[in-house]
């Protein structure tokens, strides 16, 4: 590593040096109380996952540049240089993490050890080593913001396809999934799939709103990536589609981090206040039946059901009660996990690492936590509102034989309100191929 | 007093208490330069108003989702801190007498309180530090530990072993230390007769050494979280 | 379940024909049915390097977000795509590796 670069990489803890980060960096004793709170540790039992060592190597470097402590004595701190070892310790331990913050839930000092990740991904990025498919998914994404026109015409085409299948679920010609409506109340960002549009657009139409569907996916990867500038650009290109709609609120789909970056981090990142109110899925469907806008039919569901809190929904944005609540609407025998919320464990496969198969296996192993605690509920059905949640439950449900089926909180929503068994998954083609479903 | 025990237990007190106050000033001072980033990092679910000041000052001090996943920690770090707070309203003693106190158990009676108080938070310590280093021996704690964590278990061990060995063996009454320290408050630092001709001179000159290097190197170490924790633990609930 | 499965294998077999019949030649085949955003591609962004540059992988995937997707990806990433068609179901890219 010659100077620049080496100077690129410091310069990162230099100019991305925040007062959060220096307290972290200041008062961590290394109590190591956290070892018990990470499930990559648990499982693993390699100090490189080890919360309070992930942030220890961002720590070595830090005393070892820009502390006076650190440059006559860096032995007494372990300072260390920034060299090929160091960038190969801190990529496996940073973008192992799943950013579930159950370390800091633990923590004596509430030390967030995602807050420090994020310098070390900064510095990862800096050095040229960002990971690799994180960086071509968010690359992706803005090159598709940037030339959303050449791909509207096929996307409007699946969406009337999509359209029908709604019309036919709820049995209404006039069903619409409306795209680019200006006016709307609501500006709908869904990910990519019919999974993610229908079970939402069979609700709204049943309650009656005025909303749009989004041209962009909620998800990401600028931000499991920990590129701020990146994930700016591409949560910008809802921001700018909701202006531009003039949407009162943007609802984003049953996928964690999405919301995080919305609603926590947009702001900060654009230094703008945004002219919207953002919603999470799980708040407006409880919101919706709260408020009577939509009629749940009754004929609940009696078999065993438990819930995954996804971290994101949980401990990082504070939904607890709204899907449970929801849950209770159209299931009477829901079984908690243990712990359960804010104690819940990580499921193993959030922080993009389902989006990256170098971490393939890591993630099975490090989700035995989990699908210990799914098994110990009985339960045939788990539901959980995050994307990256249920694609790790589904992997653990085939590795460790749970027998079990995932789905999300509007899918159990739209099904009963269309009045099918609520782990009925929303698939395209449905409606075209009625026969199919046996 | 002789040179050395003027240097160490005279001139290094003064300071030790300097570089405390100053370093901890500055400490803060460094802190609030840095810029804070917008983003709010409190994790759920989350109080507000005066509830939010309750969980604040019970994480901070009791930390209790540590008894979940820690308990023998969780109780000698307690101890420790319950400890050396109590050691620290001990000394005061020797500047004034507890007159009220001192008065309703009688000079005999004082003496005797002391002893036993003393002697138990002395040992209390000594046991909780004695494990936070058995435990920085036992891996997974040990691959991340630092000579720094060595170094600091080291100090406070020190001043504990030699404070215990004052109250425990040493032969001078409570008198002359208080003499010593009103010598200190007033900035002429002289042992009186009874000290400086006792053995347990150099036991008291070794304890005060190690507690004012502790001293000096608390703002500056990972300790440093004596004025941290109220900051960090007042993040976590941070809202938007 | 199997009924349809296997008829869209057979449709399957009848696309590969088509896709030959255009005059690409393909190197290597990749079936992401069923696989949901964003891993159709991530997996083609690992599989290219498995052909020449030049070589072309023909993907079929059934995740929309492919659609744009998978374009955009070869836009970023100096690879391109060739041909997008859609069968049903189905979506169909014929990517060249470029570099």
């Amino acid at each position: 590593m010659n100077k620049a670069e080496l100077k690129a990489v410091t310069g990162v803890l230099d100019k991305g040096m925040n007062r959060q980060l220096l307290y972290y960096l200041d008062v961590c004793t290394r109590c190591s109380i956290c070892k018990d709170a990470c499930h990559q540790y648990v499982s693993t039992g390699d100090v490189l996952f080890l919360p309070a060592y992930r942030a220890e190597l961002i720590r070595r470097v830090y005393k070892k540049y820009f502390t006076r402590s650190g440059l006559f004595l860096p032995s007494l701190y372990e300072g260390r240089e920034v060299d090929d070892r160091l960038l190969d310790e801190l990529y496996r331990s940073t973008y192992a993490c799943t950013g579930c913050r159950r370390c800091m839930y633990y923590c004596p000092f509430s030390i967030d050890t995602t807050w420090l990740l994020g310098v070390a991904k900064a510095m990862l990025i800096a050095a040229g080593r960002g990971a690799q498919i994180l960086t071509e998914l968010a690359g992706a994404a803005i090159a598709k913001g940037e030339n959303i026109d050449l791909f509207k015409d096929i996307m409007l085409d699946l969406n009337k396809e999509t359209e029908k299948e709604l019309q036919s679920l709820v049995n209404d010609p006039t069903a619409a999934i409306p795209i680019e409506k200006e006016g709307a109340d609501i500006l709908y960002a869904a990910l990519a799939g019919v999974h993610s549009i229908l079970p939402p657009a069979v609700i709204f139409h049943k309650a009656g709103l005025n909303w749009t569907l989004s041209l962009f996916e909620s998800s990401n990867y600028g931000y499991f990536l920990g590129d701020a500038e990146k994930g700016r650009i591409i949560a910008k290109r809802i921001v700018d589609e909701a202006t531009r709609l003039k949407v009162k609120e943007v609802v984003i789909s049953e996928c964690g981090h999405a919301y995080r970056v919305m609603q926590y981090l947009y702001e900060t990142w654009a230094n703008e206040k945004l002219p919207f109110r953002v919603t999470a899925m799980v708040e407006i469907i409880a919101r919706l039946i709260r408020e009577g806008h939509v009629e749940i039919p009754s004929g609940k569901e009696r078999k065993l059901v438990t819930y995954h809190d996804p971290c994101q929904v949980g401990r990082n944005a504070g939904f607890y009660d709204e899907p449970r609540y929801v849950l209770s609407q159209v299931a009477s025998n829901l079984r908690e996990l243990t712990p359960n919320r804010e104690k819940n464990w990580c499921c193993g496969g959030g922080g993009g690492l389902v989006a990256q198969p170098e971490f393939d296996e890591f993630r099975i192993k490090t989700g035995e936590r989990k699908a210990e605690q799914i098994k110990q509920t009985r339960a045939g059905l788990v539901v959980s509102p995050c994307e990256n949640c249920r694609l790790q439950i589904a992997a653990l449900n085939e590795k460790y034989d749970l027998d079990i089926k995932v789905t999300g909180l509007s899918d159990v929503v739209a099904n009963q309100l269309i009045g099918r068994d609520i782990a009925t998954s929303f698939e395209a083609g449905q409606a075209e191929e009625p026969e199919s479903e046996d | 007093m002789n040179w050395l025990s003027f240097l160490l237990a005279g001139v290094l007190v003064y300071v030790a208490v300097v570089a405390f106050l100053v370093g901890t000033a500055f400490r803060i001072y460094y802190w609030l330069k840095v810029p804070r980033s917008g983003i709010k990092l409190g994790i759920f679910p989350q109080t507000h108003g005066r509830r939010r000041f309750v969980q604040w000052i019970k994480d901070t001090f009791l930390f209790p989702q540590v008894l979940d996943v820690d308990r023998p920690m969780w109780l000698f770090v307690i101890l420790l801190h319950i400890g050396g707070v109590a050691a620290f309203v001990g000394h005061l003693r020797l500047i004034q007498e507890f007159t009220p106190l001192a008065n309703a158990l009688g000079k005999e009676g004082m003496e005797q309180f002391s002893l036993i108080s003393g002697g138990i938070v002395g040992i209390v310590l000594l046991v909780s530090v004695l494990y936070l280093i058995a435990r920085r021996f036992k891996s997974p704690y040990r691959d991340i530990s630092t000579p720094e964590d060595y170094f600091l278990l080291i100090l406070v061990f020190m001043v504990l072993l030699l404070g215990n060995h004052l109250r425990f063996f040493g032969q001078v009454d409570v008198e002359a230390y208080r003499a010593y320290v009103h010598s200190l408050l007033t900035f002429s630092p002289e042992f009186p007769a009874e000290l400086a001709e006792s053995g347990t001179r150099w036991v008291l000159v070794t304890h005060v050494t190690f507690s004012n290097l502790l001293l000096i190197y608390l703002p500056f170490s990972k300790l440093v979280h004596y004025i941290g924790t109220y900051a960090v633990n007042l993040m976590r609930s941070e809202a938007r | 379940m199997a009924k349809e499965k296997a008829k869209s294998k057979a449709k399957s077999k009848e696309k590969t024909e088509k896709a030959k019949n255009t005059g690409s030649k393909i190197d290597l085949e990749l079936d992401l049915r069923g696989l949901m955003c964003p891993l159709p591609m991530v997996r083609v962004s690992q599989t290219i390097t498995k052909v020449p540059v030049g070589g072309v992988i023909r993907a079929v995937a059934t995740d929309p977000g492919s659609l744009a997707d998978i374009p955009s990806w070869a836009r970023t990433t100096g690879n391109e795509v060739l041909k997008t068609e859609r069968d049903g179901k189905d979506i169909i890219f014929l990517v060249k590796r470029v570099k």
